[in-house]
């Protein structure tokens, strides 16, 4: 009988484990996965106003958080380049300035439609955002259907382009 | 050619310890399959994965980059030292070093002047059984000898935080801590079986000292290198990986402490037999929590899930098999009772703190696996909770290292005791006046602990001078058992200094530093004297130049850097430290500030990190109380 209890004990904590093994753990969820854009309005390069009804056409819209001094920015920047080729890139720039981003794109190229400036940084909040650079993928009705942390690199962008197919 | 030789000698290894595990695996039904001479398999097996190891290690050394993990793993390059390391800076290799050192201890074991030869036999077919399983292991799933086609010209670099010394011999440490449990594991399971051996005690205690040993010191240097090397300016970060270290550590040093009272009167056998079991167990699950991916750790190694479903079916069958041998000697009764003040009461209490412990860490570690699985909660479990929950139960733990060394065997007297220790309490109350003194205004959590720890070393040199006292010849004759008690206790007290100081009161600064800024910090002014470019064999270096001073005397400079690794691109951190008895003044060297370009501001963050000297020395006390208890068992046993 106490053989058994073992056994039992075992197999229920190897399970466990074994389901544990399944989980990726880099992986983080949003609370905001199918829910609507959140309500933000900034101001874009230009002066004018960036908000969330700019993302209300039909269509996929990816959403990138970056800034200027962020160094893995800088790394995803080339990849967010060639996907604004297919899709419509737009950008919020956390704790920037103006000035620091024309440089950059005039060096690296703008793959943005449109860029929004969070200087108070309430809109990565409301966003959920904690680190840079994150992207969010919104789907054709407005919904948000994927979160990526971290830079976009080789390893993860195909994951990426798969997933804004697939909703298509 | 000489790879696939490493790869031919991998497979005879297996073949080999097939044989045991059958034999291992018959002997349930009642059948005896006595063809198979353990001792020479395990001279065999260690031989074969001492040549195969040696294959991949010349490999490495000639950059064979047509084999898959030396491509990954390995650069022309690279300095020859870590060519050789670059073996173990990888899974395959790492896990071919784990059965190399599991190998070893069979193989020691195996020159074991041991009267009993069945019970020799079994302990060998056991530790060969083991063997099998990991090296089925390394066969199907971590192959160090796989192929690339078409081969590659250029390897594609080591993991540049691991191109450094104290790194280089890290993992070879932990593991023959780790591993040496193995070997625990396999007599006391021999033991279960074997009624007739009557004081395997005295058979166990080496292995369990020289594991202890190189588990502490193993510990010790990963720790030291993250106190350097990733410039975070701390020295452990309750990381999964580091708390899958310290659990076996934990459990076998109850296991010290236990066997003690298993020696002297035949107490806690079953309690010695189960700790056994459970540090070996504990050392395979922070195997599988390090290797699977399964929790977010530092060490990012290259995870594979399918790794970790064979590494937890091994964790599954080992534990399984141990735990079921355990309940076969669960009911024998043990008559003989315990006082509570006694030197017996006071090792029970400290076992079951340091078993509390242990399981502290366990359940913080591996929580957000079964917060995932059960409640689909992602959660992390970080230092603020093994912080709070480890520091009240610390105290009576550190009280009770004070107090037990001086209570008697069998039964005490309270009284009888207080008398005989007037003089040490007199002296720990002073001393302990005193340090709360000098400590006045600190954070209060900062002043118990320097207490604690002031009065643990204080009271281990009272109990050194006091036996020096009672012999009347020289310091040689007082007993190594207690000579190492005695240093392993002081190594703990000043273990705790080292920590509550670089922890509680270490300070911090961090901002951008122009050139000849100067900013202060405990009583040092750190000037930056800006930055110069420094070629490496293997990477370009910005380094910092620090002019230091005190009171207005130049010092020391001190020189941090950024390393740009040119094959992987990738960067590393230098901190600049410079030590001393009182504390650790720590740079390190950030990013230039872009946006002001004129004025040459860097990113500086300076720690003022107080006694973190002191933790590097405890491990040497703990070691060196290792060492003395090992070379003290084996003399005993001859």
């Amino acid at each position: 009988m106490k053989y058994l209890i073992i056994v039992v004990i075992f197999l229920s904590i190897f399970t466990l484990f074994y389901k544990g093994l399944k989980n990726d753990p880099k992986v983080v969820p949003s609370n905001l996965i199918s829910k609507d854009v959140p309500n933000f309005s900034l101001q874009d390069l230009n002066g004018k106003l960036f908000s969330n009804q700019d993302l209300s056409y039909k269509g996929i819209k990816i959403v990138n958080f970056f800034a200027s001094w962020c160094l893995p920015c800088k790394i995803e920047h080339k990849h967010l380049v060639n996907l604004s080729e297919n899709y419509d890139v737009y950008g919020i720039v956390k704790k920037d300035t103006l000035e620091n981003i024309k440089l950059w794109f005039n060096k690296k190229g703008n793959p943005y439609k449109k860029i929004g400036f969070d200087n108070d940084g309430l809109t990565s909040i409301e966003w959920g955002v904690y680190g840079l650079p994150e992207t969010f993928i919104v789907s054709k009705s407005g919904q948000i259907i994927y979160r990526h942390i971290g830079p976009i690199t080789e390893n993860n962008i195909d994951k990426i382009v798969d997933i804004i197919d697939s909703s298509l | 050619m000489i790879s696939e030789f490493g790869l031919i000698s991998l497979g005879l290894v297996l073949v080999l310890t097939s044989l045991s595990f059958a034999k291992l695996v018959l002997s349930f039904s009642g059948k005896n399959l006595s063809i198979v001479n353990e001792i020479k398999s395990s001279w065999l097996a260690f031989f074969l994965t001492l040549l195969s190891f040696l294959c991949l290690t010349y490999s490495f050394i000639i950059s064979d980059f047509s084999l898959e993990v030396i491509y990954k793993n390995s650069n022309s390059q690279l300095p020859l030292i870590y060519k050789i390391t670059g073996v173990w800076g990888n899974h395959e290799g790492s896990i071919l070093l784990w059965l190399l050192v599991m190998t070893f201890f069979g193989f020691l074991f195996s020159l074991n002047n041991i009267k009993n030869k069945e019970f020799k036999e079994l302990a060998l077919t056991i530790q060969n059984s083991l063997i099998f399983l990991v090296s089925l292991f390394v066969v199907i799933t971590s192959n160090p000898f796989s192929r690339n086609f078409p081969p590659r010209i250029e390897g594609a670099d080591l993991n540049p935080l691991l191109q450094d010394p104290g790194l280089a011999i890290h993992p070879p440490f932990l593991y023959l801590g780790y591993v040496g449990f193995s070997i625990v594991y396999s007599i006391t399971l021999a033991v279960i079986s074997d009624k007739k051996n009557s004081d395997f005690i005295m058979v166990l205690k080496p292995w369990i000292f020289i594991s202890w040993t190189f588990l502490t010191i193993g510990i010790g240097l990963g720790s030291w290198w993250a106190y350097y090397e990733l410039g975070w300016g701390g020295f452990w970060f309750w990381d999964p990986v580091e708390n899958a270290s310290l659990l076996p550590w934990l459990t076998a040093s109850t296991l010290l402490h236990t066997i003690l009272l298993a020696r002297k009167n035949q107490l806690f056998y079953k309690w010695t037999v189960f700790l056994s079991i459970f540090t070996f167990i504990l050392s395979l699950l922070g195997t599988f929590l390090v290797r699977s991916g399964v929790l977010v750790s530092v060490h990012a190694f290259a995870n594979d899930p399918s790794r970790g479903l064979f590494i937890l079916i091994l964790l599954f069958i080992i534990s399984l098999f141990g735990v079921i041998k355990f309940l076969s000697i669960i009911d024998i009764k043990n008559s003989k009772q315990i006082n509570l003040l006694s030197r017996e009461g006071v090792i029970s209490i400290n076992n079951i703190f340091m078993l509390s412990l242990t399981l502290t860490i366990l359940i913080g570690t591996i929580y957000p696996i079964f917060s995932n699985v059960i409640f689909d909660k992602k959660l992390s479990v970080g230092a603020p909770f093994f912080n709070s929950i480890l520091s009240p139960i610390m105290i009576p733990f550190i009280v009770g290292m004070i107090v037990g060394p001086f209570i008697k065997w069998g039964r005490d007297d309270l009284k009888f005791l207080i008398s005989r220790l007037k003089n040490l309490i007199f002296l720990l109350f002073f001393a302990s006046m005193f340090l709360w003194y000098i400590n006045f205004g600190g954070p209060i959590l900062s002043i118990v602990f320097f207490v604690l720890g002031g009065c643990l070393i204080l009271s281990s040199f009272y109990e050194f001078f006091l036996l020096l006292g009672r012999t009347t010849k020289k310091i040689f004759s007082i007993s190594n058992r207690v000579l190492a008690q005695i240093l392993a206790h002081m190594g703990i007290g000043i273990l705790v200094i080292g920590i509550t100081g670089s922890s509680i009161l270490k300070e911090e600064k961090i901002q951008f530093q122009k050139v000849d800024e100067i900013i202060r910090i405990k009583n040092y002014d750190v000037r930056f004297l800006g930055v110069k470019n420094v070629e490496g064999t293997n990477y370009i270096s910005k380094m910092g130049l620090f002019e230091i001073s005190k009171n207005g005397q130049i010092i020391k400079l001190m020189q941090p850097e950024k390393r740009f690794y040119n094959s992987g691109k990738q960067v590393t951190t230098e901190a600049a430290i410079n030590s001393s008895l009182l504390g650790d003044l720590y740079i390190a060297l950030g990013d230039v500030n872009e946006k002001d370009m004129e004025n040459k501001q860097w990113t500086t963050r300076i720690w003022y990190n107080p006694y973190t000297i002191w933790i590097w020395i405890s491990i040497l006390f703990l070691a060196a109380a290792g060492i003395i208890s090992f070379t003290n068992s084996i003399r005993l046993k001859k």
